[in-house]
């Protein structure tokens, strides 16, 4: 019964998906200015048979529902362009970038359950003690800070006063790592490499931090009242009754319930995650598909940005679709 | 019995609205008087607000042209002068007369992409409530559609593409922010359309739009505040994200993400350069959010009177 | 009257709870006593302290609520004086409780089956079926499942097997009750308190459950003790009836008895409270006054502001609780 549903909610992501593409070409194509034009601005001086030779390949001279039929055939295949800034395709640059991104936004994450979770729930048991009151205060910190300043901050204090951890970069060149799967941490774990895990974990610290921070105190906060509200509940008062160790009370009883309206809150940081990380990718210059992004852009390569924000915003549905499908196992009162 | 017809203006209701709308105002002030912490909050908004509106009278020096011998120069408890109290940059810019002006970039971006995302959304949002339909559909699964965007690649994008500028800020800023108060007034039409003074009114004859203008939007209005005032923190820092990149309002005008942007060249040897502009969205957005908190706490349990 | 030493026996409990107004005297020296076996009935207001009596027993007054005075002796030991694991030892083991409203008291998040097996799992009702561990426990797991649907089908509930994967949402109120009912009953104890099972429920399921608890008592002799408003439900149900008044015991005796020839002048206000089908129409006699205010009882006897046959000294000190040589109990100066 359930697999049914999470199949249908896979299809259901399909039109999704084929929205965001047109939404991406539409956009792309509506923007003032011949396209080939403004990338021809950034490249400087290009001989005159060369612009008509991009607008073919741009399909620049077809009709709009050819260029637009062309482009979704193309990307199925996987064919997203050419960047011609980089002189590779698009898709290619975007898999190598992919993982660093991918990888940040899980230590972000991570970062950000592992700081809010314990505090969420004893801050809801000790209701107004010290512990409490303080981590609400952080709280209400880490929800008002922009990312970039924490991460630069994060970097003066760690990096150039304390001098603990690297400032950029995802891992030291003579770590010497094998790359497996793009994700550093992990193959430095699949292939043994001990230098190479201490490296990347290293770099990895601030800029999950940076980027976990409002994570972190959201969830922390969410956590919060949905535990207070939990523990106030008459089954909570059944479990007690049935002679359950409090400990349990809380992590079981209390704690499972708090969690649904918490998993909510989780989805949507998501996508914060996703997007703060352009910002975080920038003030450390992380080779992600962020920083990736931001140089498309200012470069005016075109179908690079178009392929960018495609894969984004992609990645940000997926990603919540597995955020559902985690809630339908969550709350036994929805299923899907 | 006799009973006399007489006809309503259509503003009578209003009339009514306003002084219970008075009545509720004197109570509010009287409750955030209890919340010293939002209270703060709002007097911090204030404050800065004043210091945007009166920045040529307050900043002491020319926020864009420096004086490059004077480059660099530590904030006056770290062995600077009380004439650049916060310190210069790379360019000998006074960083106080920098962080007064930018004020007015921030303030100014904030509240009108706020505004704007709250009356397009809600102004939707109440339509697509009311009338349902198709028009429901197609706003609904547009804004969908749209939040299946990362806020900030989008705005990132327009601002890439359509260049930099005050008008593209507030259009990359609004273009997914309505969505969030599209949602609520969607919701708060349809929970408050099934109550019962709103058939009542279609009963007395009342046209939609009378109905959806003085009747139901009053009711909405404590929500969609709330809501603003938390948006509003968020645009500012999403402005700031912006400039920081390089993508929101251009140079020389001084705006505190760029202020950051430019800052970082020089962390090892002046850290405030980077530091000090950072502080100041920091304390602004706070004192926004206690001030929205505590806007909650008032307006929520404050039933409106019918 | 019961010869053999009672069960339960609660001496001068009072149990308190501090508020902004005033300390709150929820119980105020109660007096009771349950034998082996019994069907008591414990009836009053809301608000004269009856469901706090029971949480007491079992210690599960909410915090800022303490008990501060008293004893409550099971089979002699002093419940109030054992270290918290003991404690637990004796919910859900020897003394178990249900509460008023089901939906609420089961937890959302677990399906029935596993709530029932949370009882016999803490208190070891299945040490013996086999070892626990996995992957040695199929068992246990297996013993667990037979009496898990054996409980459920000794409480009435349709299709065990099947019901018990269920969660609590998919059941009726009735069901949900009587799935409660079997967590109580799960591990055999002696006493279960019932505070108010049947408010939240059908009047035609009202004699269900109540039915149900019948038969329980008769085939395992566990002394109920049934805590309601319903003065009418307590006399189809109880041998004997406990009036309790602004946290104190004020009458008991057999349900006959009591309902006949009420002593206390409360008694028989509640008892001409109640419309009576075939007698003459006359208007329903209220009981004048209001129920005091738990924060500032009057002195004296509680009930005197509101009592036909108030003397002087009702307000002078504390009126002790007599025994008739009938066995019943009084607490009014009219039988001292």
């Amino acid at each position: 019964m359930r697999g049914i549903k999470i199949l249908e909610r896979l299809l259901y992501t399909i039109p999704i998906m084929f929205g965001v593409a047109i939404l991406v070409f539409l956009f792309m194509r509506m923007t003032p200015g011949d396209p080939v034009d403004i990338m021809m601005g950034e490249a400087g001086s290009i001989a005159p048979g060369e612009m008509e030779q991009l607008r073919k390949e741009f399909h620049l001279d077809q009709p709009l529902h050819v260029q637009l039929y062309l482009f979704l055939s193309d990307a199925l295949h996987g064919n997203l362009g050419y960047s011609y800034a980089y002189k590779k395709p698009v898709a290619d640059l975007i898999m190598e970038q992919l993982p660093a991104t991918i990888e940040l936004a899980l230590g972000a994450l991570l970062f950000g359950l592992i700081i809010a979770v314990p505090i969420g729930i004893w801050s809801a048991v000790k209701q107004y003690s010290i512990v409490d009151r303080v981590s609400m205060a952080g709280a209400f910190l880490g929800v008002s800070m922009p990312a970039f300043w924490l991460g630069i901050l994060l970097i003066l204090i760690f990096s150039v006063r304390l001098r603990w951890l690297p400032v950029t970069g995802r891992i030291d060149y003579n770590a010497g790592l094998q790359v497996v799967t793009g994700f550093y941490v992990l193959d430095s774990i699949l292939t043994r490499n001990t230098v190479a895990l201490v490296s990347s974990l290293k770099h990895l610290i601030l800029p999950s931090v940076a980027l976990g921070a409002g994570t972190a105190a959201m969830v922390a906060r969410v956590l919060r009242s949905s535990m207070i509200e939990a523990l106030r509940q008459d089954y909570v008062t059944l479990a007690r009754a049935k002679g359950v160790r409090e400990t349990w009370v809380v992590l079981k009883h209390a704690l499972r319930n708090a969690l649904i309206p918490t998993v909510t809150v989780v989805g949507i940081q998501v996508g914060v995650l996703l997007g703060g990380n352009m910002i975080v990718e920038q003030v450390f210059s992380w080779p992600g598909l962020g920083r990736l992004a931001v140089r498309a852009i200012f470069s005016r390569d075109f179908p690079l940005v178009q392929g960018v924000v495609m894969v984004y915003a992609l990645t940000f549905v997926l990603a919540n679709l597995v955020v559902d499908i985690l809630y339908t196992y969550i709350n036994p009162k929805i299923t899907l | 019995m006799q009973t006399t017809q007489t006809a309503m203006p259509w503003w009578y209701p209003l009339t009514i609205r306003l002084r219970i709308w008075a009545a509720n105002a004197a109570g509010f002030f009287r409750d955030l008087a209890g919340h010293p912490i939002a209270l703060a909050g709002g007097l911090v908004v204030l404050l800065y607000v004043a210091m945007a509106i009166f920045a040529p009278q307050i900043a002491p020096h020319d926020p864009t042209k420096g004086e490059l011998i004077r480059r660099l120069e530590p904030p006056v408890w770290a062995g600077g002068s009380m004439q650049y109290w916060l310190g210069t940059d790379a360019q000998g810019r006074d960083l106080w007369s920098r962080i007064v002006f930018g004020s007015r970039i921030s303030l100014w971006v904030g509240f009108v992409s706020v505004a704007i995302s709250a009356v397009v959304g809600v102004l939707l949002g109440c339509l697509a409530g009311y009338f349902r339909g198709a028009l429901d559909e197609v706003l609904s699964r547009f804004s969908d559609l749209l939040l299946a965007f990362p806020y900030l690649i989008f705005a990132i994008a327009v601002m890439a593409f359509m260049g930099p500028g005050m008008t593209n800020l507030l259009l990359a800023l609004t273009f997914k922010g309505w969505v969030e108060f599209y949602r609520l007034a969607r919701g708060e039409m349809l929970s408050e359309k099934t109550k019962e003074y709103v058939p009542a009114a279609v009963a007395v004859g009342m046209g939609d739009l009378r109905i959806i203008v003085s009747e139901v939007l009053p009711n909405i209005f404590h929500s969609v505040l709330v809501l603003a005032t938390l948006r509003l923190g968020v645009m500012i820092v999403m402005e700031a994200s912006l400039s920081f990149l390089g993508l929101g309002i251009q140079p020389p005008t001084p705006a505190w993400g760029s202020m950051v942007s430019e800052g970082r060249d020089y962390l090892t040897t002046s850290w405030w350069v980077s530091t000090i502009p950072g502080l100041a969205i920091l304390i602004l957005v706070l004192a926004i959010n206690v001030f929205g908190e505590g806007l909650r706490d008032i307006l929520d349990p404050r039933l409106k009177i019918e | 009257m019961a010869q053999s030493p009672p069960l339960l026996e609660i001496r001068h409990l009072t149990t308190v709870f501090p508020t902004r107004r005033g300390v709150v005297r929820a119980v105020s020296g109660l007096d009771l006593s349950l034998a082996r076996g019994e069907l008591l009935g414990l009836v009053g207001e809301s608000g004269c302290g009856k469901s706090v009596s029971m949480l007491s027993i079992l210690r599960l007054v909410s915090h800022p609520g303490r008990i501060v005075a008293g004893e409550v002796l099971l089979e002699g030991q002093d419940l109030l004086k054992l270290p918290m694991h003991a404690m637990r030892q004796i919910r859900g083991r020897q003394i178990s409780m249900i509460f008023q409203d089901p939906m609420t008291t089961l937890n959302p998040a677990f399906r029935v089956g596993d709530q029932i097996a949370e009882s016999l799992r803490i208190h070891g009702m299945l040490n013996g079926s086999g070892p626990s561990l996995w992957p040695f426990g199929k068992a246990r797991a297996e013993a667990e499942r037979k009496r898990v649907v054996g409980l459920l089908d000794e409480v009435g509930i349709a299709v065990p097997w099947e019901a018990r994967k269920r969660y609590p949402h998919e059941f009726s109120g009735g069901m949900q009750q009587r799935a409660l009912i079997a967590i109580a009953v799960s591990c055999k104890p002696k006493i279960l308190l019932a505070d108010e099972p049947t408010t939240a429920l059908d009047v035609t399921i009202q004699a269900q459950i109540m039915d149900l608890l019948r038969r329980l008592n008769q085939e395992y002799g566990t002394s109920v003790v049934l805590v309601t408003h319903n003065l009418a439900l307590a006399a189809t149900f109880c041998q004997n009836i406990a009036v309790m008044y602004a946290g104190r015991l004020v009458e008991k005796g057999p349900t006959d008895a009591v309902i006949e020839d009420p002593k206390h002048p409360y008694t028989r206000g509640l008892l001409e409270c109640i419309p009576k089908i075939g007698a003459t129409r006359e208007p329903l006699q209220p009981i004048p006054g209001n129920v005091p205010d738990l924060a500032e009882l009057p002195p004296g006897c509680a009930f005197h502001p509101r009592c036909g046959h108030a003397q002087e000294a009702c307000q002078e000190g504390e009126v002790p609780l007599v025994t008739l040589p009938d066995g019943r109990q009084v607490r009014c100066l009219l039988y001292v």
